[in-house]
């Protein structure tokens, strides 16, 4: 075994790493003890099949995986032009594009609305000519979610696309492959595992909105309360209730997060611990 | 000043001004009626009703203008939200709410001291966007399905209350969303993302020309809390004010039913205690 | 420092056809460096594009392949243009029809092999079952049948390129180019790829442009070989033009060293097309062999010698070329060498063209490598 083998499997540390380290654990761990020790467990199955929870539930679903998408197709091109091409207000734009990362998301929540609302900027002689209006609306909360979790796709996949290797797109142009092309069959390929962490990122974090969702789309249960909204009205009134949902929140993100393992964390890289350790 | 002002004065003496870490008596104190006893000083806590916002903040800056040492926070929020971070024991000096029943779960934990009284009341409106786009005209409008329809939360007392008179109207509401708190259903309305929505008499005060109010046809009118017989029941939020208990502290709290203090929330649209 | 030489009179010297390369052309890159570039390739023939690192190969590759702009000139193949020196004349690369086999491969490593070899066809418009069927015979060409199936990180380096070469002729682009292929591999695999590529260069019908810093590629795959030195073109010509007249040291040093095939069986050397066979000193070297002999290392006798030297024959002096410090003697028949030797002992020799003279190379100084 290579010394580096050694270290990594062994549980040698410097302890000062260690308390840290444990410290900051605490930090994760122990709100999910607190809410797990509150939990009525015997209660659970009611309270989770009631028309409000199951509501909640799957709009979440359905916001976080649409806003995930559309995260997707429109944050892959965004990425390509801002990690390849070179325009006047290049800066300016990825400062934009970042915003809505430290934005308190009410903020965020508020600027759609004055963008797209009834009134809005936009939404305004939208809903004049045809009378649509987006907040108050499940593609409201769609548009919500994307605002706030689409940044975290983009600058994965940016990222990523600034390490390819340039000369592999250079063979495809070569063996006659337009841009577009050397796009989709050679780029697109390599980034793959950054693209993958990129989506599940913007689903999770579209899964846990909450500001944005309940400024711009509002706050009625089957339509546009999702289960972060579900769990704050709850909160005030049905304290079993708020934590039952949340324990499905909890759950379903870790389950999620879980299956994809460290090796989202690098896009691109292989864990090279992998081959020594010997799994899959 | 006024006596609401020195009411609660003698209501942070008597709980602890600021760093006494809540253990102990502070200094001073005097009879709860004294109005000289302005050794107010150190921070003091009041949870109040997000529809007490305009009001109270005028009050605190009259109150820390007479007492330079003190400084008064205002958390302002919904009740029941004010009543869960009670719960769980957030740290408060002062707690008025919306609803008498809010309050009353709050004094069965054990944490108001003395008696309560009821300092203002607040009449619900119809509240619609600066030049009524929607052409609403009263609660019946409600169960308009073009329109944009907004509440306040079940469990806030505002949206209790609204709950309330759409039934008592017999309207089968099409609501469009329900805000966590008055004011935030209010900014909506005033930007005219909503045709209308059902908030406090004060709130239409509050939002000046941007929002114009209009009455619920059917409500009474009536100021008593007296009950008809088969007539609706008032439709109104009450305001109790109590002093919350943190600390080995005992005392009263003195009436906010001075004249002055009345005049700054009758112009903010309350109706008289 | 010396010009572009005058062709001789030999063959290869008419102007190429309009379906070969023509490049003539000036790229400054961003440090500064300037290359100046000027040749023509005529179908069906390897040019081999010599020189040490630094002296403006890639930037001749990215130049031609359309991964930069010339800054004057004109690139022409086939009678097209594809970089006039303008930016409103430069064919991008995915329409230049420029084949290019790189040194460190470029497979696309989530393809297999055959989806690979068919990249370029898919990328006109095939389908992918298409492709594969239409580059059934080029797998099989190359030699990779078995492993088709293959990703790029199942293979080996030989392997890797082979695949690589294949890709690049699948489009049967108008160009072949590549770009020091053998430079990332490891010696017995070079050589081995060398001699694949020898056999098949010649099945490429247009012309084919091949990058090296090795002077064995040149010597051994090319009909005509460019010395690229500094940015620009020092010396072009036959290999033979090369070796026997280097325009500058740096070609003489190049091309100075004596490259012949044979086959080695017990350290006798049968030397391919000669009726000759040497000794050498290594008899662990079997089969296919390298053989280099430096010219410094072969002795001239004005009579028979005596003594122990095994190899030794009766040959002349085709050429006497000064080269400052040496002078080079070309020997004729029966084994066409480069030997150096001083000034002086040329004179005392007498030596001038078709003077007979008495060659020897000691055993150990023979150098043989696989070739296989």
């Amino acid at each position: 075994m290579r010394s580096s083998d050694r270290r990594r499997h062994s549980l040698w540390a410097p302890w000062p790493l260690v308390v840290l380290a444990i410290v900051g654990s605490l930090l994760f761990v122990v709100p999910l003890i607190g809410l797990l020790g509150r939990t009525p467990w015997s209660e659970l199955g009611n309270l989770l099949g009631t028309r409000v929870v199951l509501d909640a539930l799957r709009l979440s679903l359905l916001s976080s995986v649409a806003a995930a998408l559309i995260s997707a197709i429109l944050g892959v091109p965004l990425a390509w032009v801002l990690s390849r091409v070179d325009f006047p207000g290049h800066s300016i734009l990825r400062a934009m594009v970042t915003l809505p990362m430290v934005l308190p998301p009410v903020v965020g929540g508020a600027a759609l609305l004055f963008a797209l609302g009834r009134r809005g900027v936009i939404g305004g002689p939208i809903f004049d000519a045809t009378g649509f209006v987006l907040p108050f609306s499940f593609w409201g909360v769609v548009v919500a979610n994307t605002f706030v979790a689409m940044p975290f796709l983009v600058i994965t996949v940016e990222g990523a696309l600034s390490n390819v290797d340039r000369r592999f797109e250079d063979a495809a142009a070569s063996l006659g492959a337009s841009p577009l092309r050397v796009f989709r069959r050679v780029t697109l390929p390599m980034i793959r595992p950054s693209l993958n962490a990129g989506i599940v990122l913007a689903w999770a974090r579209a899964l846990g909105e909450f500001g944005a969702t309940v400024t711009f789309a509002g706050n009625l249960s089957g339509r546009t309360q999702t289960m972060p909204l579900a769990v704050f009205v709850a909160l005030e009134s049905d304290r079993d209730t708020a934590i039952a949902i949340s324990l499905v929140l909890i759950v379903v993100s870790l389950v999620v997060l879980v299956a994809f393992r460290a090796r989202w964390w690098s896009p691109g890289d292989r864990d090279p611990a992998g081959e020594i350790g010997g799994s899959t | 000043m006024f006596c609401l002002v020195t009411a609660v004065t003698v209501a942070l003496c008597v709980s602890g001004c600021g760093g006494n870490n809540g253990t102990g008596l502070p200094g001073a104190v005097d009879a709860p009626d004294s109005p000289g006893s302005d050794s107010a000083t150190g921070t003091i806590e009041v949870f109040a009703a997000a529809s007490l916002a305009d009001s109270f903040s005028d009050i605190e800056e009259a109150f820390e203008k007479l007492h330079p040492d003190a400084d008064v926070r205002l958390n302002l929020a919904g009740s029941s939200a004010l009543r869960e971070q009670l719960r769980e024991g957030a740290p408060a000096d002062v707690f008025a709410s919306a609803s008498v029943a809010i309050f009353d779960e709050v004094a069965s934990l054990d944490l108001v001291l003395g008696p309560t009284r009821v300092f203002a009341r607040n009449r619900l409106r119809i509240a619609v966007p600066a030049g009524n786009p929607g052409g609403v005209e009263g609660i019946g409008d409600f169960d308009r399905d073009e329109l944009a329809l907004g509440l306040c939360s079940e469990g806030v007392p505002c949206g209790d209350l609204a709950r309330q008179a759409l039934e008592q109207n017999g309207v089968n509401a099409n609501i469009d969303t329900n805000e966590p708190d008055v004011r935030a259903l209010l900014t909506k309305i005033a930007a005219d993302e909503l045709d209308a929505g059902i908030v406090y008499a004060t709130d239409v005060i509050a939002a000046g020309d941007e929002v114009t109010g209009i009455d619920i046809v059917g409500h009474s009118g009536s100021e008593s809390a007296g009950e008809d017989a088969g007539g609706p029941a008032t439709l109104e939020a009450i305001y109790p004010i109590g002093v919350i208990d943190e600390g080995p502290a005992a005392g009263g709290v003195r009436s906010l039913g001075d004249d002055v203090a009345q005049r700054i929330l009758v112009d903010a649209g309350f109706v008289a205690a | 420092m010396t010009p572009v030489g005058p062709f001789d009179g030999d063959t290869g010297s008419e102007r190429p056809s309009d379906a070969g390369l023509e490049v003539r052309f000036t790229v400054t890159r961003p440090s500064g460096f300037t290359l100046h570039a000027e040749f023509d390739i005529a179908v069906g023939t390897t040019m081999a594009l010599l020189g040490p690192n630094g002296a403006g190969k890639s930037t001749a590759v990215a130049a031609i392949a359309g991964l930069t702009e010339i800054d004057s000139g004109h690139i022409r193949l086939g009678g097209r243009s594809l970089d006039d020196g303008s930016s409103r004349g430069f064919v991008p690369p995915e329409d230049r029809r420029v084949g290019v086999v790189f040194q460190q491969y470029l497979l696309f490593e989530h393809l297999n092999v055959v989806d690979n070899i068919s990249f370029g066809l898919v990328s006109r418009g095939s389908s992918k079952r298409a492709g594969r069927a239409a580059v059934g015979a080029l797998v099989e060409a190359f030699d990779l049948t078995d492993l088709a199936m293959r990703k790029p990180s199942e293979l080996s380096g030989g392997q890797a390129q082979r695949v690589a070469m294949a890709r690049a002729v699948a489009t049967e682009p108008d160009l072949l180019l590549l770009d020091e292929p053998l430079a990332a591999l490891d010696v017995r695999t070079r050589a081995h790829l060398r001699r694949f590529l020898a056999s098949h260069l010649a099945d490429f019908a247009g012309p084919r442009l091949l990058i090296t810093h090795d002077p064995a590629d040149a010597f051994l795959l090319a009909d005509e070989i460019c010395v690229l030195e500094d940015g620009r073109i020092r010396q072009r010509g036959s290999p033979e033009d090369i070796r026997s007249r280097p325009a500058t040291p740096y070609v003489a040093d190049l091309a100075g060293t004596n490259l012949l095939t044979g086959t080695n069986s017990n350290g006798v050397l049968t030397v391919d097309d000669h009726h000759l066979t040497l000794q050498a000193s290594d008899t662990s070297t079997e089969g296919r062999v390298l053989i280099t002999i430096a010219p410094a290392a072969i002795a001239l006798h004005p009579e028979e010698p005596h003594g122990s030297p095994r190899n030794t024959w009766l040959t002349s002096v085709v050429a006497v070329e000064p080269l400052g410090d040496i002078t080079r003697i070309l020997l004729g028949s029966p084994l066409e060498l480069a030997a150096d030797i001083t000034p002086t002992s040329t004179a005392r020799l007498g030596l001038v063209p078709d003077t007979p003279i008495w060659a020897t190379i000691k055993a150990t100084e023979i150098v043989v490598t696989a070739n296989q």
